[in-house]
């Protein structure tokens, strides 16, 4: 006999829009859906505190590639969507154009939304600063002038001093009445006939056990940041000192995947150049996008390798083609010391650090105060970084133009399907204008039968390590260190078929032999517990869709020693992975 | 409890804390817990910290100093010597 809903849960709240992770795509979610209109009931849950979680602390610019200076304020044509497809067609199979087209066409619905709460998009005179997109043709990101000692144009995108846009857009959805459950961890999505009808969750510091009732839910937790260990970093910072929001461990993959929607390409961990020490890239660590990268033998990596350089649109940042040419086998940064040279950047080079560096977190600046200012004879040393899923392609699959999944009312924007960024506000604006529409017609629907057994096997799952009593008591950060070194070691970026065998047979034996030990003193430590699961179930995924793919795409976010060619028969081809009858069916599908 | 004992993260000066709890109610990773008895602001998981800095600018007291894991001071060029030379970093006056 099950027992009722409400002896099950300490609280159980109904709400029209529930949204799941109050980042940049969750915080503007709920402000447009509230403007849209003041009387719809909007939620967020977020595992942090709204104001300060997420990738996106800051913002330095909109994250578009085609737009010029003069777009910015006309619409979008058709051409300009036209010229984005194109870039996008290098990342067949990985890219959903028809969703790319609708993105391109309110790429700045946002921004009117942002200058309103307050974030500071323009320049003091009014204008607007801008991001140049090429260089020599191809080149994003430093800016460089012309003879007459004009940028060159085009340009990327528009530049923001946004340094406090997450705190502005936590206040604003918070002003317009959203009701926002901080320290709040999704720990199920309840199902009904195929339909997303609400969620469990957890709040880690009192411990209750939450349900909520919804007609609509947007995901939007973010990247599985927490895949590999940051291996310069001691333990347990390494498994922290992530390059994105730590707290985002992939807990929105797994309980999607578990409601029924399909997860796509969760082979494709991005790999990123960052600053060693730091972990930072453009304005953190200052390498890759302003300062240039030189070997051993002093030559200027973007000079030596200039066919390596592509526009973002085309997938893929400069500074990792730099660190892996001439090709995969034979990197440079694999086979040479790669610095960063700060001696000789020129005052725009530094103000462009400066710039981005104040739309991190603090610590950017800190470091680089420490280590003596931004410019300095001391380079910063470039190396590449596993990051996880989300920034390069790879997550939940939106089956939709509303960006819904393959479960109704299920939605999903950002990094957890892979597509974050400024990409991500414009989602969540599009996501609420569907869905304060969809809730006029929509009811409540009924928990029970079903739908209690699902929320009291969960509870059960959830509360399991604090009531444990056994003797060996297994730490969760000792158990996650386990499972990511095992990713870092079998995986990794040379992958290669015998190992990434061994490392499914690795997580699934830390699986069976460890997670029935998972131990927590409180709430907080049962969200460890919690996540660890979450990452033993991302790192099976991320290694069995690792195997399937036998060819090597966008390396280093694929690459296959055993298969090291780019293999036509996996153009517009993408690895779904989707849970039937409590088993994961992994499958090769058309993606456009 | 899970604690780690480490060498990083969040350092409360108690000298000059005022307990108005702007470090444990925003820090991301939570690694704050707050001593009821006091009234003060307690770094419970320090292990867990990402570096972020959230606090250290947040702290109106300025009384949080966010102390860095020695393998990033020593991987960007900062050194430990010269800063607990010039400043009270480290803890050393």
């Amino acid at each position: 006999m099950v027992a009722k809903l409400e002896e099950m849960a300490d609280n159980i709240i109904e709400t029209e829009f529930l949204i799941i992770g109050g980042g940049l795509v969750g915080s503007m979610a709920a402000i447009r859906a509230k403007r849209n209109n003041k009387d719809i009931d909007v939620t967020i849950i977020d595992k942090a505190r709204m104001e300060y979680s997420g990738d996106g602390v800051g913002l330095d610019n909109f994250n578009q590639v085609t737009l010029r200076k003069e777009d910015i304020n006309r619409k979008v044509t058709e051409d300009d969507v036209n010229k984005a497809v194109f870039g996008a067609e290098r990342l067949k199979g990985l890219k959903d154009l028809k969703l790319d087209a609708i993105q391109m066409k309110n790429s700045y619905i946002s921004q009117p939304i942002l200058e309103e709460i307050g974030v500071k998009v323009r320049e003091d005179d009014g204008t607007l600063k801008v991001l140049q997109g090429y260089r020599n043709g191809t080149v994003w990101g430093r800016v460089e002038y012309d003879e007459n000692g004009k940028p060159t144009e085009p340009f990327f995108g528009s530049f923001s001093r946004a340094s406090d846009l997450k705190m502005r857009l936590g206040t604003a959805a918070r002003k317009l009445g959203t009701r926002v459950f901080d320290r709040t961890m999704l720990t199920s999505i309840i199902t009904r006939d195929g339909a997303a009808i609400g969620a469990t969750a957890l709040n880690t510091r009192t411990g209750k056990f939450l349900v909520f009732k919804a007609k609509a839910i947007l995901l939007a937790t973010g990247a599985a940041s927490r895949l590999y260990p940051h291996q310069w970093a001691p333990f347990p910072n390494r498994l922290f000192y992530t390059l994105t929001s730590p707290v985002n461990h992939g807990g929105g993959h797994i309980n999607a995947l578990d409601a029924g929607a399909k997860l796509y390409c969760m082979e494709m961990s991005n790999v990123y150049n960052v600053s060693k020490g730091i972990n930072h890239s453009s304005g953190g660590g200052g390498c890759n996008w302003y300062f240039k990268m030189y070997n051993s033998k002093g030559e200027y990596l973007e000079d030596k390798y200039p066919d390596m350089v592509v526009t973002k649109a085309g997938g893929k940042i400069p500074g990792i083609n730099f660190l892996f040419a001439p090709d995969m086998q034979n990197a440079e940064v694999e086979k040479d010391v790669i610095l960063s040279a700060k001696h000789n950047a020129t005052p725009d080079e530094i103000a462009a650090v400066y710039f981005t560096a104040v739309t991190e977190p603090p610590k950017a600046l800190k470091f680089h105060k420490l280590a003596g200012g931004l410019t300095n004879e001391r380079p910063a040393e470039c190396i590449a970084v596993l990051t996880g899923i989300g920034q390069a392609g790879g997550g939940v699959l939106r089956e939709n133009e509303y960006s819904e999944t393959g479960v109704k009312n299920l939605f999903a924007a950002g990094n957890v399907t892979g597509n974050g960024g400024s990409h991500g506000f414009t989602w969540g604006c599009l996501i609420a204008d569907h869905v304060t529409e969809l809730v006029k017609d929509q009811d409540y629907k009924t928990i029970d039968g079903e739908q209690l057994k699902q929320i009291a096997e969960t509870k059960e799952w959830v509360f399991s390590p604090l009531a444990r009593k056994s003797e060996y008591k297994i730490n969760p950060l000792e158990l996650e260190d386990y499972i990511r070194e095992v990713n870092y070691n079998y995986i990794g970026i040379h992958k290669v078929k015998p190992k990434i065998e061994r490392a499914i047979e690795l997580i699934r034996f830390a699986r069976e032999g460890a997670v029935p030990l998972l131990f927590a003193n409180n709430p907080h430590e049962l969200m460890r517990a919690i996540e660890v699961q979450h990452i033993i179930e991302i790192s099976e995924l991320h290694a069995q869709s690792s195997l399937l793919r036998d060819e090597s795409r966008l390396g280093p976010v694929h690459y296959r020693e055993d298969y090291p060619q780019l293999d036509p028969k996996w153009d517009n081809k993408i690895v779904t992975a989707k849970k039937v009858d409590g088993e994961i069916k992994y499958n090769i599908e058309d993606l456009n | 409890m899970h604690k780690v004992k480490v060498n990083y993260g969040p350092e409360i000066d108690y000298k000059y804390c005022n307990g108005c709890g702007e470090c444990y109610e925003n820090c991301p990773m939570d690694v704050f817990g707050w001593d009821e008895e006091k009234q003060m602001p307690v770094v419970l998981y320090a292990g867990e910290c990402s570096i972020c800095c959230f606090c250290e600018t947040l702290c109106p007291e300025v009384a949080i100093d966010v102390l860095i894991p020695l393998h990033h001071m020593l991987d960007f060029g900062i050194s430990p010597v010269t800063l607990s030379k010039k400043s009270k970093f480290l803890g050393i006056e």
